[in-house]
């Protein structure tokens, strides 16, 4: 239960902050936005460790290299989204965005990449997705 | 048109393999260093880019309205959510249910035309889509037994 009210309230969060995005990028530019947004985030974060406590950053070495620039790849998914909304604009782009993020999720939850036991797709999660899938053209277009 | 289709799919690639990483990150330090270590990245590497797309046209900044410099905590709120929903559910599932909390708020605000946003009707294709996503979702995570209930409704 409490997983999830955590991903509801992500979904809410990241519509604030599509549609925050979208209006602070209207008045300064995209990178601007992208920079403002995740600078002043990532400087109240960093308060908020202070804050409680959390030693844990001290473990960071531990952590393999490549996974600790995930958050990096935000700057790659800024800029393929902002290209493909000025070619197609907003319903195709994020359409498109949503069924490869849910496709994408599935096949590395499915090849065991995030090492908990490969969950198992049988014909109702597969009828699941696709009246997602509708669901999220349906809604976009 | 191809070639953007082919970036927008690539951009919902990588926001799966960020989740991923950040996965990866936060099982060995606390959600709140995980969340710092994202969204530091995430504004060194856009620094980056925009000086590197806008050169010094990127230090032009126009004077902006207070609530501008507390966009941030809501990223806050992103990258946690998302990663203890992660943790607890699983990526898929938690994908799914975020995904479809982002639809529907969408549609509500859009509907109601909340924070400035132009007012779009609620049309009968978006009650389908939204009932199509519903049902999609409950199936996807439906048990064993109900698994055998439902596909005999559907059939």
């Amino acid at each position: 239960m409490k997983g999830i009210i955590y991903a509801v309230l992500g979904g809410v969060f990241l519509t604030l902050q599509s549609t925050a995005n979208a209006a602070i990028g209207d008045h300064l530019g995209s990178w601007q936005a992208a920079v403002l947004t995740q600078g002043t985030g990532f400087a109240a974060a960093l308060l908020i460790v202070w804050l409680s406590g959390d030693r844990s950053w001290k473990k960071l070495s531990q952590v393999k290299l490549p996974y600790r620039f995930g958050g990096a790849l935000a700057a790659f998914i800024i800029f393929s989204n902002i290209t493909a909304f000025h070619q197609n604009g907003a319903a195709v782009t994020v359409s498109a965005v949503l069924i490869a993020q849910i496709l994408a999720t599935l096949g590395m939850e499915k090849a065991g990449w995030y090492g908990n036991a490969a969950i198992k797709l049988r014909t109702p999660q597969w009828i699941g997705i696709a009246l997602m899938i509708t669901g999220i053209l349906c809604l976009s277009f | 048109m191809i070639a953007g289709i082919l970036l927008a799919l690539m951009a919902g690639a990588l926001i799966s393999v960020q989740t991923l990483f950040n996965n990866k990150v936060n099982t060995v330090v606390h959600s709140h260093t995980t969340t710092a270590l994202v969204l530091g990245m995430g504004f060194v590497a856009s620094l980056c880019m925009g000086v590197l797309f806008e050169g010094a046209d990127f230090w032009d900044w126009k004077a902006m309205p207070a609530w501008f410099w507390f966009s941030g905590l809501v990223g806050i709120g992103v990258v946690t959510c998302v990663v203890k929903g992660v943790r607890l559910l699983g990526p898929s599932y938690a994908t799914t249910i975020v995904m479809a909390s982002q639809l529907l708020c969408a549609l509500w605000w859009d509907s109601a035309g909340w924070f400035d946003l132009e007012q779009v009707p609620f049309t009968a294709q978006k009650a389908v889509g939204v009932t199509a996503l519903i049902v999609g979702l409950l199936l996807f995570k439906s048990k064993p037994k109900e698994k055998i209930r439902l596909l005999h409704e559907i059939s």
